[in-house]
């Protein structure tokens, strides 16, 4: 009995040590900014100042090309080897376009969004265009669309504080993270009551019909339109499966002249992520997504 | 295991073997400067050897000067052949004339080269001071040089310790393989958890320093302070708990030096395998201490200059390196609190960790101007800081282990018990884990 209660203090302490230690490393990361500091969105309006003129710059013969994302674009600032931006870089140069890299890490769809609505009509265009899934259900649109209805009542349920109460907790994280990856190896899809399955199984209406507007406005742009719609790449997605999903047969029922919408990791079902946990594609994802992407591109040429 | 399953067998296929593993380990990150560590084995062993059988002490000096000259020219050549060029240049330029000839080159640093240099120069100078007699054995005497545990960055063994423990038959012995399993944990708990954690926040205020108030920066020197002190000592004990591993003892490298009552007792008590090679190899053949006072002043400074000198090629390192004698001189001839003080340890020992900890500046600023630029900063500019204070509790946890331990830096679970030591690993363990990053930062020693 005695023995049992030691063990059983020392799983304790080894709970509270693993709570503890998350807790101090990423404690206080995100308030030591230099003076200067500015977050992602000031720092893409301020990039997209320095290009503006530019890209904006009216041109009929040459071509270019925008890359326009997040971090799964460039993942570096999240522990990623690579970025697609050399790559693009590279790729605009042998072919002699101008390239426009308009993508920074921390940025989201209404950053993008803002940035779209900014850039010229013009017919030889070419744009590159990240919707991480995590994104949707985050879109502004210019109206206010109220949807929850809010009953107060049932926020500050029991069950509501300590929800709010555990997703404090890094190790409930953990314990969650592990057990998703344990139910996506299992059965393949994401687990219920989580994120991504809410995105991507069970997608309200109302967040649909925003994205479905959203796609909308990038096909109205002159030129062509690559949008590339990257799912966590740390997952075993069974593609059978997830092509019945809601998400996936939104995306795959989009035709728009001007626009072409892959799902990534699904296009090459190229699935390897920086590690477990970091959702980023690696740099072999990113070289064989790009590959394709290539081709998508000198096909339409 | 392998290891000691040839333990029963002859020791020369023990030894052999950690040999190879060595030179393997070496290899691994540059086969090329495996040369250069033979070059160094041989010209040691034999030269040794030579000393020994000449009778004539001026052949004795001869042959002690070919080894230096190869060994330090090595060392130079690699490590401070363009620190000289460049400071040549920049002399004969603010001299007001041109330099157009003279190029600096494109060298590599070989990892380890001043570590294992000296430990195999003091072979040598053992034997011509006739401390030690040279050995017969070359597999031994290479695998001393080489050994890999401390190859790349120390301690720096004697050959007086090391080299008997190499020629004696090891057997398993289960509690020194305990202890070096502790000290590989602790070791890496420093390294990984408080050395990484405070790095970024280091590095963050290192790199512009005008970015931030006096009190942020006071906590970036601090918190290097600390930083550099779990890099170094946390390597020294993954090295000696791997040598106890394998049933080797080291000696010890750092016996908590911030809590040192003057300059003398810090380098007695920091990387005490490089100040006792000074100790031995510079200071007292120039005279020690047991001089007049000029000679005695001219031997200190030549010390912590060589000291400041070794740690890397650049004037901010011979500036930290002076900046300590300056400290040892003002501690010694002006500061001297009456026998009957009460705090006079605690008074000593605050301000003794406060000059050390300023001087730090020197040997983290890439330029002497810069680091003056941030003490000016820190002064002038003082705030309380508001942030980063997450090294606070690093620093923190830290000092906790380390009330928590025995005072032998080997021994560190001497004084506790099992259940108490069990709960520590568990901690430790959990909070290694957590920390461990996807893209390491290396040992800032590796680079001397």
């Amino acid at each position: 009995m005695h023995r049992i209660t030691q063990y059983s203090f020392l799983v304790i302490i080894l709970c509270f040590s693993i709570e503890v230690a998350f807790k101090l490393k990423y404690y206080q990361d995100k308030l030591f900014p230099p003076f200067n500091a500015t977050t992602p969105t000031e720092k893409y309006i301020a990039l997209w100042d320095s290009l503006s003129s530019s890209a904006n710059a009216e041109m009929l013969n040459s071509k270019r090309l925008f890359l326009i994302g997040d971090s799964f674009f460039d993942a570096e600032e999240y522990g990623g080897e690579e970025s697609y931006v050399p790559y693009f870089t590279q790729f605009s140069l042998e072919k002699n376009w101008d390239f426009f890299n308009l993508t920074l890490a921390g940025t989201d769809i209404n950053d993008h969004k803002n940035i779209w609505s900014q850039i010229r009509d013009q017919p030889n265009n070419l744009y590159v265009f990240s919707i991480k899934v995590h994104d949707i259900g985050k879109i502004k649109s210019n109206d206010i669309i109220i949807k929850n209805s809010f009953n107060p009542s049932s926020e500050v349920s029991f069950k509501s504080k300590l929800i709010a109460l555990m997703s404090k907790s890094e190790l409930i994280y953990l314990v969650k993270d592990m057990l998703h990856q344990l139910y996506m190896w299992w059965v393949n899809t994401p687990a219920p009551f989580t994120h991504l399955y809410k995105v991507m199984v069970t997608p309200p209406d109302y967040d649909l019909l925003e994205l479905s507007n959203f796609l909308t406005t990038l096909n109205k742009k002159k030129g062509f339109v690559i949008v590339l719609i990257n799912y966590p790449y740390n997952f075993k997605y069974d593609i059978k499966q997830l092509s019945q999903s809601s998400l996936y047969n939104f995306f795959n029922n989009h035709n728009h002249p001007n626009l072409k919408i892959f799902q990534s990791p699904l296009i090459t079902n190229k699935k390897e992520s920086v590690n477990w946990r970091n959702v980023h594609p690696n740099s072999a994802s990113m070289k064989e997504v790009f590959n394709f992407i290539q081709q998508e591109i000198l096909n339409k040429k | 295991m392998f290891y000691w399953s040839l333990a029963n067998k002859k020791l020369i296929y023990q030894n052999t073997l950690l040999l190879i593993a060595s030179y393997f380990f070496y290899g691994w990150w540059d086969y090329r400067f495996l040369t250069l560590i033979f070059i160094s084995t041989l010209v040691d062993f034999f030269i040794a050897k030579g000393i020994h059988l000449t009778q004539k002490t001026s052949q004795k000096k001869l042959l002690l000067s070919f080894s230096l000259i190869i060994n330090l020219g090595m060392l130079g050549f690699f490590k401070y052949y363009n620190f000289f060029i460049d400071s040549w240049i920049n002399l004969v330029q603010g001299l007001g004339y041109q330099v157009n000839s003279t190029k600096t080159l494109s060298i590599i640093l070989p990892v380890g080269i001043s570590f294992y240099t000296f430990q195999t120069l003091s072979y040598t100078l053992d034997v011509y001071y006739k401390r030690l007699n040279p050995k017969n054995s070359f597999i031994n005497f290479a695998t001393f040089v080489s050994l890999f545990p401390q190859l790349v960055a120390g301690p720096i063994e004697r050959a007086k310790n090391l080299i008997p423990q190499i020629e004696k038959a090891r057997s398993f012995s289960k509690e020194k393989f305990s202890e070096g399993i502790n000290l590989i944990i602790w070791g890496l708990f420093k390294k990984v958890v408080i050395a990484d954690s405070l790095a970024p926040l280091v590095d963050k205020i290192f790199l512009n320093p005008s970015l931030y108030d006096g009190g942020t920066l006071l906590l970036g020197i601090f918190y290097f302070t600390f930083q550099i002190y779990c890099d170094f000592s946390g390597y020294s004990d993954i090295a000696i708990g791997t040598a106890k591993c394998l049933g080797l003892d080291f000696m010890t490298n750092f016996n908590y030096p911030y809590f040192a009552k003057n300059i003398g007792d810090f380098w007695r008590r920091w990387h005490i395998s490089l100040s006792s090679w000074f100790r031995d190899y510079v200071f007292i053949p120039l005279g020690g201490s047991k001089v007049s006072t000029a000679l005695f002043v001219r031997n200190i400074l030549v010390v912590f200059l060589i000291s400041g000198l070794w740690h890397g090629a650049n004037w901010t390192f011979v500036f930290w390196g002076l900046s300590h004698s300056l400290i040892y001189f003002i501690t010694r001839y002006f500061i001297i609190f009456p026998q009957t003080f009460k705090y006079k340890e605690n008074i000593s020992m605050t301000l003794t960790f406060l000059a050390v900890m300023f001087a730090w500046v020197f040997f983290r600023s890439p330029s002497i101007t810069f680091a003056f630029d941030y003490l000016f900063d820190l002064f002038t500019r003082f705030a309380i800081p508001q942030t980063p204070l997450k090294g606070l509790f690093y620093v923190a946890i830290l000092l906790f282990f380390d009330f928590c331990f025995s005072a032998n830096p080997q021994k560190i679970f001497e004084s506790i018990s099992p259940y108490k030591k069990q709960i520590i690993l568990v901690i430790m363990l959990s909070f290694i884990w957590v920390h461990f990053s996807e893209t390491p930062k290396n040992f800032i020693y590796f680079q001397f």
